[in-house]
């Protein structure tokens, strides 16, 4: 905790710029306020299908992996010194309401929910990625002209990627367990993948 | 083209923004702003305002007027720096802004102090105490200064910088809240930090005591402000899940 004051520690890198300050501010804020709400979806989904004995397992698996993302960004938030997205309350009522309803759907249901949220946040953190490439090349070392990521910008992307493949997993999964059997399987995908839009909008700014 | 009166005024009126208006991303990786950049003419003259002629004189145009003559500046080579003709509101304004920003860095002084300290709640504690204190060489000064924060056109200006004492008093404490318990405890401490300021400007205990003990109050007060709020979250939560097993029980009946 606090690696801010307690590793009296030599910069390696010159100063971000403001505008790659508040980018880097708003993708910890929205992949935290992202990652609550995964943890939350599944939270709602496991309770109504935890009784389900061959799907207890899958969904354990991804609940967990998100209980990590989760975790990984609050940690995050905090030794960066983002404020966290003001709505969070919201955001805890929202996700687990979704979660409980569409698992109350039933399996197909849970998987569509699943199949529609991890296609946005998987293009999400695509777009971030991108960004971070781009965005980033013009930070130089202290003492050489040369410029490179210093290693919180590396780790960022790293831990980025490494969750875009886990979210993309957890697709894949929820198509195998007949997402698109869902009903009405339109209507429930877009919908959810509207409201995730919307949300990953607001918890950026708000 | 040449404005004339209000429009003018507000034309050739210096902006008074702060340097730093958010924080954002902070990384150790990276070289950071100082709070006050004292490679600059400006700071080092309103440094010297404020340590030397402040506490004599208050925060008016004549303390920085002192500066530069201490420091051997010749004042006509000087129009550029606090805007345009060193209009006497704006210089003071820069004078007590310094006077913020100097005392909040100062608290950076007691990271090894503090981490002696057992809980979150006593280092709020500490940290409040120490920047309070800091009030006491200008304190004769403080109520003019208060007045003139509080004025609508510098109000946001001064809020921001309230806002971000207590995220430094948070965060030096060891703040790790994740959620919208962030937000009340900074509102909180920036509310216990005000009321503190106000009762001091009356207090006559020598060492200043009683604003200490009020302080402490106010801060015991907040100490469970974030709890408490996750708590109610935590209660509507396990209602809202027994209601659901509630609903799923009967309609399993049929
Ligand atoms: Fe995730
Ligand atoms: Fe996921």
């Amino acid at each position: 905790m606090n690696r801010l004051l307690f590793k009296r520690f030599q910069s390696t890198h010159k100063a971000l710029s403001p505008a790659q300050k508040a980018y880097l501010d708003r993708v910890i804020r929205v992949d935290q306020a992202g990652e609550l709400g995964a943890d939350l979806i599944y939270a709602g989904q496991y309770m109504a299908l935890s009784h389900k004995p061959a799907l207890k397992p899958v969904l354990k698996h991804m609940w967990d992996q998100e209980i990590h993302h989760h975790n990984t960004f609050n940690r995050l938030q905090v030794d960066h010194r983002v404020r966290p997205s003001l709505l969070t309350p919201a955001w805890k009522a929202g996700a687990f309401a979704m979660g409980l309803f569409t698992g109350m759907l039933g399996k197909e249901g849970a998987m569509a929910c699943t199949e529609a949220v991890e296609t946005v946040i998987g293009n999400h953190y695509n777009q971030q990625l991108r960004v971070l490439s781009n965005g980033f090349q013009d930070i130089e070392e202290i003492g050489s002209d040369t410029t490179s990521d210093s290693a919180d910008i590396k780790s960022l992307k790293e831990t980025i990627k490494v969750f875009r493949d886990e979210e993309l997993e957890h697709l894949d999964t929820a198509i195998e367990h007949d997402s698109k059997n869902a009903r009405p399987y339109w209507l429930l995908t877009e919908t959810i993948k509207l409201t995730c839009k919307v949300a990953v909008w607001t918890a950026e700014r708000i | 083209m040449h404005f004339r009166g209000p429009i003018g005024r507000a034309c050739v009126r210096p902006v008074f923004k702060p340097a730093v208006a958010v924080r954002g991303f902070q990384s150790v990786y990276h070289v950071e702003t100082p709070t006050i950049d004292e490679s600059k003419l400006e700071n080092q003259i309103l440094g010297r305002a404020y340590t030397k002629f402040v506490p004599e004189h208050g925060f008016t145009r004549q303390s920085v007027d002192l500066a530069i003559a201490d420091l051997q500046l010749r004042p006509e080579n000087l129009g550029g720096l606090f805007g345009i003709g060193l209009q006497v509101s704006d210089v003071v304004n820069e004078l007590i802004m310094y006077h913020l920003k100097h005392t909040r860095a100062n608290l950076s002084k007691y990271h090894d102090e503090a981490g002696k300290l057992a809980t979150e709640g006593a280092k709020v504690r500490f940290y409040m105490q120490k920047r309070l204190l800091d009030n006491v060489p200008i304190i004769k000064y403080y109520h003019q200064a208060l007045g003139r924060m509080i004025l609508p056109t510098n109000l946001g200006t001064f809020l921001t910088e309230l806002h971000n004492l207590s995220d430094d008093i948070t965060y030096y404490s060891g703040d790790q809240s994740n959620d919208f318990a962030w937000y009340s405890k900074r509102f909180a401490l920036s509310g216990a930090f005000v009321q503190s300021e106000l009762f001091m400007l009356g207090d006559t205990t020598p060492d200043y005591s009683a604003t200490i003990s009020f302080m402490n109050d106010r801060v015991s007060d907040i100490d469970t402000l974030g709890y408490a709020y996750n708590s109610v979250e935590e209660w509507a939560i396990f209602n809202g899940i027994s209601l659901v097993n509630l609903i799923k029980s009967q309609l399993a009946r049929g």
